[in-house]
């Protein structure tokens, strides 16, 4: 997740004049943001695309593609529709003004730019670019242990699984339950189990940069691993249940919370198979993994999610 | 620099210390624009040509020109209505206020 203080806003002009380029970098050289361009509609979008900028820059008149196709596009793309834009433009047609706006542009500065006036609609923008992307990411992270929530789980497993099949590459999930957690609760009380829950996600975000880890639910954890084996995935999943298992705790020394895990991948539900499908073969070996016992991590590995004990205590 | 003997044109950000650069790139690349624009009027290529207008009066107000954005805006009309015949003597316009176009002040 974006560290807010750390983000360099990015700020992304599309006109086809490289002499408004030129300008517009200089005007805003004593911003803090990274500038980009792009002299045609097409570069602009592509570079919407892989940049992900905060704000474009918007020019109405540029090639055969004009500034109200492009961001007809931009607002069309699930990847491009958060950013803001901002046209710029020679034209003071307040037609051409209100067909900007109501395209979904947030603000429309008129060429020449003042440039005081340029610098302050651009730092604002950016600063509700951040607000509006901060109350978005807060409505997908779960509150007590910070981490993804199920909404953005559900999302993120279903882009993931489509960008696995479209490059032909491997992409395993994780399923991790806290192994009798209801008595944890009942018998050193709920701060206690929210401590639990707390360090056990703590373990999940201190693991590999390319996971994606999410509290599912209760006492459910979820993590994603793009671009991994099952082989590897069952590995990490180890790791975990080793980690949790030799936690220490200061409040109720002698204690010892443990987790089971189920294991599945994108292979194991079929050519057809869906984010759903992975979930649903992760949670039979989850289940498994606690018929068997606990504190042990199963692999699921077929279609009708028939499972294997991997490892255990 | 000025290459008539008419009253030179300064830019009205001559005395922005941040725009004395660009105001020298810009007086530099108007002799090309201008023979581009000619070349593209005499081809009868009246979507480049209106490209270049375009881009121009976008540009020149920003680099305190306004008087050739002005030129290169009624060129772009004028291509825009059709009214091709009056391309030759807005573009001698625009070449000859060019001219006189200048980025001394802004050393």
């Amino acid at each position: 997740m974006n560290n807010d203080h750390t983000h360099i806003p990015r700020v992304l002009v599309i006109d086809d004049s490289e002499l408004v380029h030129r300008l517009l970098k200089v005007r805003l050289q004593a911003e803090r943001l990274e500038l980009f361009g792009a002299l045609n509609s097409k570069d602009g979008m592509e570079m919407a695309k892989t940049l992900n900028p905060d704000v474009i820059l918007l020019d109405i008149d540029i090639d055969e593609l004009n500034g109200f196709d492009v961001i007809q596009k931009l607002k069309e793309d699930t990847e491009t529709q958060g950013i803001a834009v901002i046209f710029i433009s020679a034209s003071g047609d307040t037609a051409q003004k209100v067909r900007a706006l109501d395209l979904g542009a947030i603000d429309f500065i008129g060429k020449p730019f003042e440039a005081v006036e340029l610098q302050a609609r651009v730092r604002s923008a950016i600063r509700t670019q951040g607000l509006v992307r901060m109350l978005a990411k807060r409505a997908q992270v779960d509150g007590l242990t910070g981490l993804w929530n199920h909404t953005y789980f559900d999302l993120r497993l279903a882009a993931e699984c489509s960008e696995a099949r479209r490059h032909t590459r491997p992409l395993a999930l994780i399923m991790a339950d806290i192994d009798q957690f209801k008595m944890v609760n009942d018998q050193f009380g709920h701060l206690f189990g929210d401590r639990v829950l707390e360090r056990f996600s703590a373990i999940f975000s201190g693991g590999r940069a390319s996971d994606i880890a999410c509290r599912f639910g209760g006492e459910e954890f979820s993590i994603i691993l793009p671009n991994t084996p099952i082989r590897e995935a069952t590995d990490v999943a180890e790791r975990y249940r080793v980690l949790l298992q030799n936690q220490t705790w200061a409040e109720h020394p002698g204690v010892v919370v443990t987790a089971s895990f189920g294991v599945s991948d994108l292979a194991s539900v079929g050519d057809t198979g869906k984010g759903s499908d992975m979930v649903s073969a992760a949670d039979a070996a989850l289940y498994q993994a606690k018929s068997a016992g606990r504190n042990r991590v199963v692999v699921a590995e077929a279609r009708s999610a028939n499972v294997r004990v991997d490892s255990g205590r | 620099m000025c290459a008539t003997t008419e009253k030179p044109i300064l830019s009205e950000f001559a005395s922005d210390p941040e725009m004395r650069e660009l105001i020298e790139h810009f007086v530099g690349v108007l002799p090309e624009r201008s023979a581009a624009m000619q070349e593209r009027c005499s081809q009868g290529e009246w979507s480049a040509l209106r490209r270049l207008a375009h881009q121009m009066c976008g540009a020149a107000d920003g680099y305190g020109f306004p008087t050739l954005g002005s030129i290169a805006k009624e060129l772009q009309r004028e291509i825009d209505a059709g009214n091709h015949h009056q391309a030759p003597a807005l573009i001698q316009q625009f070449t000859n206020m060019a001219n006189r176009c200048s980025a001394e002040g802004s050393h």
